[in-house]
């Protein structure tokens, strides 16, 4: 019940029980009909007309937009009423506010703002939210305006370094170790993009810098490239191979190197086998690898029962591998169809090479036409075709790869491509059952921001680089979130080891900030409600008029009311 | 005057339980601890003896003044103010006055209390006396000054003052001896490098100590410290002293040794490597340009002169010193060779190559720069047209063909006229012997046993014997092998008696029938009845000749034989699986990744374990890293001051290159939840069918 409620309501109750009252006096004084009736809608009318003066009815007013100055903006031309966030370049003049929800209290009624700027902070976004928002963006600051890099890295694996540069026509990346060595250089593209393969270190931290140079090989801008390397994972994957050959025996010796926990079982011939471990193919055992790799010799030469075993694993989360090294019969496509894939000969090359590996290493497919409608490839030729394909299949994932012989990498020297050209099917595949952990909300974390991480098993302590401990309290109503302002730049860990984060120095990297607001301001900008009927506002009324009108029918049913005693 | 009295009590009671208790602590803790604890101790002394010199006030002597009788307990109105006294306040004033003005002096100090004094001086001798004996880390009997006894001023830190490096480099060097008052140097290999140290206050000895563990003791000569060493490779060092005093700072240095460069040869002519003469050529120009970094020594030109063709190519060596002209570390050397006084013909070659060397000591270095062939092409082999041709080209020339006994065997027929019985007898048994010796050769194709010695034709069984009956002393490198060979007798060689095909084996066994008949007949004198023998023999070999196939000897993989009775019958009983035997390999040296870890740790001793390992890692792969001593260093400054950040930076950006790449690891997907999980399970087509589990929608 609102407050205009609780008054109107006792108004009214007030009006009965005054009504009741003068009815009753007036006509002991002896009153005429009519003036009672005169004195109780007065009376009626005074309590409404009070009601009013209390709470003016609202009135439309025409709504002028805000011109909000943010961190690069010059003053805009004209006379747009215009304010400073604390981001505005101090040499503007005109008021200032702390933030933007300040701003708009301050000037009751804009649903209206026009950003000029390089955009709102994380501060503003949410004031800003249900407001009619324009944006015009200033031109990005010269130099690395975004970085991606994957959220986890694995020891030695490959990854991807993207971004994009600004202003610099003609530019170089440099990634430099932590030994200020070279570790790739790239250029970027017409549009200032880039992507730079790089093999991931061992595991532990290490602050790598990344360099950008113009046409001159001028460095423009250098900035720190904090890599967290994770130790690698124990994936238990079964090898199931209907014979020996290089392809296995190169897999098997990656599999080993990488600290895979790896079990074989190689066919020899009919009633030969090779094991290591001596697996069973049951329910049970199976529950127990998170990837089988089948070529398909092995793959049809297992029972009915088997497979079905097999594929109801899959459903429960296995991943499996199917490997074709041979030609199909009729039967066995329709078996690779229940799995989801459509095969069929085609007259295509043989030879191919792959999609990021060297172009001098000539390798083998099987002539195949693969096709599933929820497929994915899982490799690709240079050419754009797909070598392996893969699928969910209820909670785990089924792959089938027609490749012949990526062993012919490691012949050519191209190890390092054969270890990531597996590391990245075995991740890709394998049962998903590594704990969920922590994750920032912001990519890029910096001093004096926000920084909310989500997914927090418990309530935990965030350790900054001065063995400074924060506690951090977990919504759970929130994806388990929690947030905290670093005040030191450098590794902030979780006091439970699940997670570590590298928080920037404030200035440090203006582009990537810049960016990051524009996107941010750009984002709420395209999604901002369309502007009210003919950008009216709804405006508290003024309370005098009421007051007036109050004091005539107030005076009114005085002298009413007083009339006949006054010629006493 | 009873304020003083008081301090000075206690001041003598204090002191001797002072110096005691400063004796035991000298003898105890290290002297500058002591040092500072005897200080604190002493200082608090005073304060004490002032705080109590300070009770002797105005309070205690109207206390200690109505200890008399006589004052009745009223001394403190004596020092009271006039005004606020009640008046019977006033007159017991005035009574007090009266008698204290006609009282004699009165003695209010306090007495001398001796016992505690005497107590304290004998409880003080007597710690001194337990810090002198009691502790003594010497034997009494030893006149030894005791440390305590070192004058205070050698108790502070040593002090490098003074530093002057003087390099002398080798005299081949050419280089003047220099100077410096750096620590760290850059010196030629091998200079002698003279040290002289100043140090304030001198200690009792110092030396310089070489991170390869090498001490270079330093001598004190006027006031200076000098040492001399020579050096050979770069190397870290430290200025240690005697180990009771500390250094003020003792940071490692660094002396880089600039190796000497052996000479770098260029050649301008001949251009090519491979020459050919042309027609009518008489000399070869050849032109060599040398440079070295210090100087250049002697060069030698070589020259090989190979003459003849085939199996016959004799080669004349020999070499000659040619004079240079330019300076001493560039220098130019022409020499033109006279072909005809160098003997040499058509169908030779003529290869030079030039050696220069340089000046350096101990050991001049060289170096030979490529060779270089004249070349005067043979005539075209005129009788390389047929087969044979070139079989006898290529068949090695210390044993006879068989086509070659028969053309001796018939030559001899055809002079049997002119020769004496027994020189025809003689030459037969020459032509067996070759004929033997083809046999044998051709018998080492079939496995058959061998002898070397082409002309000994005995019982090579009384041989072995002769050998087994006096055995050479056994060598270190006693093996199997060798044991058999000194012993044993290899009768045949499994792998020869396998190494042809049957039917090429049989061709073979007959001819070396023939070859055993025709051997026989000649050894009797008899090149006539030997002829049809050497014919057969030769045809015999002509179709081995043309057998297609070729054979290699088996080298690296050893199969197990093969059992004939069990193959393709598909008999499996007694099969084991011998599992996979397939490791994962070794990873690298583990110092570098541990140190990699700790550094990022803040665990100390784990720092500390990791450091001593990558010191002990790289001083045995010193020769591999490639700046092996800046990494010594920064492991060495971080062992020092295991908490300098910048330090770790340091030692971190060197350890880096270090570091193995570990092999690309494979990684698990974080847990599907439970909304993901049953989004999954309703794409799957087959769960249309009753679900398989009770959780699927």
């Amino acid at each position: 019940m609102t407050a205009a409620l609780w008054t109107a309501s006792v108004f009214a109750l007030i009006v009965i029980i005054a009504s009741a009252r003068l009815w009753r006096q007036a006509r002991l004084r002896g009153r005429g009909i009519g003036t009672r009736l005169a004195l109780l809608s007065l009376q009626a009318g005074s309590a409404l007309l009070l009601y009013l003066v209390l709470f003016p009815p609202a009135q439309r007013a025409p709504s002028p937009a805000l011109t909000v100055l943010t961190a690069d903006a010059a003053l805009p031309a004209g006379d747009a009423r215009v304010i400073l966030l604390p981001e505005s370049p101090a040499s503007l003049s005109g008021p200032r506010y702390p933030d933007l929800a300040t701003a708009l209290r301050a000037h009751p009624g804009s649903t209206h703002i026009s950003v000029r700027g390089s955009g709102l902070a994380l501060r503003d976004l949410d004031a800003a939210r249900d407001l009619h928002l324009e944006f015009e963006p200033t031109a990005l600051p010269r130099g690395l305006v975004e970085l991606h890099l994957p959220a986890r890295l694995r020891a030695g694996a490959r990854w991807q370094l993207a971004g994009q540069v600004a202003g610099v026509a003609g530019a170089a990346i440099e990634v430099l170790d932590p030994a200020s060595r070279r570790a790739v250089l790239g250029h970027v593209d017409a549009d200032g993009h880039f992507t730079l393969t790089l093999t991931a270190p061992i595991a532990g931290r290490a602050l790598y810098a990344v360099r950008i140079l113009d046409a001159d090989a001028a460095v423009v801008e250098e900035l720190s490239l904090p890599l967290l390397i994770e130790p690698a994972q124990s994936v238990r994957v079964l090898l199931v191979e209907g014979g020996i050959g290089p392809e296995n025996k190169y897999l098997k010796r990656w599999a080993l190197d990488a600290g895979i926990d790896l079990t074989t079982q190689l066919s020899l011939r009919p009633g030969a086998r090779l094991l290591a471990k001596t697996p069973k193919l049951d329910a049970a055992s199976l529950s127990g690898f998170d990837l089988v790799v089948l070529d398909e010799r092995a793959f049809f030469a297992l029972d009915a029962g088997v497979r079905t075993t097999l594929l109801a694993a899959v459903e429960d989360g296995l991943g499996v591998l199917l490997r074709v090294t041979g030609p199909l019969a009729e039967a066995q496509r329709r078996q690779l169809g229940q799995l989801g894939f459509a095969v069929t000969d085609a007259e295509i090359a043989r030879a191919v090479t792959l999609e990021g590996g060297s172009p001098t290493v000539g390798l083998n497919r099987r002539p195949l036409e693969v096709s599933s409608p929820d497929g994915l490839a899982l490799l690709r030729s240079s050419a754009g075709d797909s070598l392996a394909l893969w699928r969910a299949h209820g909670t785990g994932r089924v792959a089938l790869w027609w490749l012949a012989d990526s062993y012919r990498l490691v012949l050519g020297g191209e190890s390092g491509t054969h270890g990531a050209l597996w590391s990245m099917a075995v991740t890709t595949l394998a049962r998903a059952r590594a704990a969920q952990r922590p994750q920032l909300a912001n990519g890029h974390p910096r001093v004096d921001e926000r920084q909310s991480v989500c997914g927090l098993a418990s309530d935990t302590q965030i350790v900054g680089p001065a063995g400074n401990a924060t506690p951090l309290l977990r919504d759970p109503d929130a994806r388990n979130c929690a947030a905290w302002w670093p005040e030191r730049s450098g590794w902030h860990r979780l006091a439970d080891g699940s997670a570590e984060w590298y928080v920037r120095e404030r200035a440090e990297a203006p582009g990537l900030a810049t960016h990051a607001r524009r996107l941010a301001t750009l984002e709420l900008a395209s999604m901002a409600p369309a502007p009210g009927a003919a950008g009216t506002l709804p405006v508290p009324g003024s309370p005098w008029p009421w007051f007036a009108a109050w004091l005539v029918v107030v005076s009114l049913s005085w002298w009413l009311e007083r009339r006949r005693q006054m010629s006493f | 005057m009873a304020r003083l009295r008081h301090a000075l009590h206690w001041l003598l009671l204090m002191l001797p339980l002072w110096l005691g208790v400063s004796a035991i602590v000298l003898r105890l803790v290290p002297r500058n601890l002591a040092a500072a604890l005897m200080a604190s101790a002493a200082s608090a002394m005073v304060l004490a003896v002032f705080a109590v010199a300070a009770r002797i006030d105005r309070g205690w002597l109207a206390r200690r003044l109505d200890q008399q009788a006589a004052f009745e307990d009223s001394a403190t109105l004596l020092f009271a103010a006039d005004e606020g006294l009640s008046p019977l306040a006033q007159l017991q004033r005035a009574r007090l006055q009266a008698r204290v003005a006609a009282a004699p002096s009165l003695r209010i100090e306090n007495p001398w209390r001796w016992r505690p004094l005497l107590i304290a001086w004998g409880l003080g001798l007597l710690l001194i006396a337990v810090a002198r004996f009691g502790f003594a880390p010497v034997p009494v009997d030893t006149a030894t000054p005791v440390p305590v006894t070192r004058p205070a001023r050698q108790h502070s830190m040593v002090e490098l003052t003074g530093l002057r490096l003087t390099i002398v480099p080798p005299a081949y060097t050419g280089l003047s001896e220099r100077s410096q008052s750096e620590a760290d140097a850059r010196v030629p290999e091998h200079s002698r490098l003279h040290w002289r140290l100043a140090l304030r206050p001198d200690p009792t000895s110092a030396s310089l100590v070489f991170h390869d563990g090498t001490r270079l003791p330093l001598k004190l000569e006027n006031g200076h410290w000098d040492g001399t060493r020579e050096i050979e490779r770069s190397s870290l060092y430290r200025l240690e002293i005697d180990s009771r005093l500390s250094l003020k700072s003792d940071p490692l240095r660094r002396i880089d040794v600039i190796p000497d460069q052996p000479p770098r040869i260029q050649v301008l002519a001949p251009e090519r490597s491979l020459s050919i003469a042309t027609a009518g050529q008489t000399e070869w120009q050849l032109k060599f340009e040398a440079s070295d970094d210090y100087g250049l020594g002697s060069a030698e030109l070589q020259i090989r002169h190979a003459t003849g063709s085939g199996e016959a190519i004799s080669i004349a060596e020999r070499s000659e010193a040619v004079p240079g002209s330019g300076d001493g570390r560039s220098r130019r050397y022409t020499r033109t060779l006279n072909l005809a006084a160098l003997g040499f013909v058509q169908g030779d070659d003529l290869i030079v190559r030039l050696r220069v060397s340089d000046q350096r000591t101990p050991r001049a270095q060289s170096t030979l720069s490529a060779n270089y062939i004249l070349r005067w092409p043979d005539q075209p082999a005129s009788e390389a047209a047929g087969v044979e041709g070139l079989v006898e080209k290529v068949l090695p020339a210390y044993f006879r063909s068989q086509r070659q006994i028969i053309i001796d065997s018939e030559a001899l027929l055809a002079e049997r006229a002119e020769l004496k019985p027994d020189r025809f007898a003689e030459r037969a048994d020459l032509i067996g012997v070759d004929q033997r010796v083809l046999r044998l050769r051709y018998g080492q194709f079939l496995g058959e046993e061998t002898d070397e010695g082409t002309g000994a034709d005995g019982d090579h069984h009384s041989e072995a014997s002769a050998h087994s009956a006096d055995p050479p002393p056994a060598t270190a490198v006693d093996t199997t092998q060798s044991v058999l060979e000194q012993y044993g007798h290899t009768h045949d060689d499994a792998e020869a008696a396998t190494l042809l095909d049957a039917e090429t084996r049989k061709l073979l066994k007959a001819a070396l029938d023939e070859m055993w008949q025709a051997e026989l007949a000649l050894r009797q004198g008899n090149p006539r009845a030997a002829l049809p023998f050497e014919y057969r023999a030769l045809g015999y070999i002509k179709q081995v000749q043309q057998a297609s196939r070729i054979y290699l000897a088996r080298v690296g993989l050893e199969l197990p034989p093969v059992d004939p009775a069990r193959r393709l019958t598909g008999d499996a009983t007694g099969l084991r699986n011998r599992g996979d035997p397939a490791q994962a390999a070794k990873p690298g040296d583990a110092a570098p990744d541990e140190l990699w870890r700790a550094l990022e740790g803040d665990d100390a001793k784990q720092l500390a374990a990791a450091l001593a390992a990558a010191r002990r890692w790289a001083a045995e792969v010193e020769s591999e890293l490639p700046d092996a001593l800046g990494f010594l260093a920064a492991l060495d400054t971080l062992e020092r001051d295991p908490n300098c950040a910048e330090c770790k930076l340091a030692l971190r950006r060197l350890l880096w290159p270090l570091l193995p790449q570990p092999p690309a690891a494979a990684h698990l997907r974080a847990t599907i939840d439970a909304s993901g999980r049953a989004y999954l399970r309703a794409l799957t087509p087959g769960n249309e069918q009753p679900p398989s589990r009770s959780d699927a929608p």
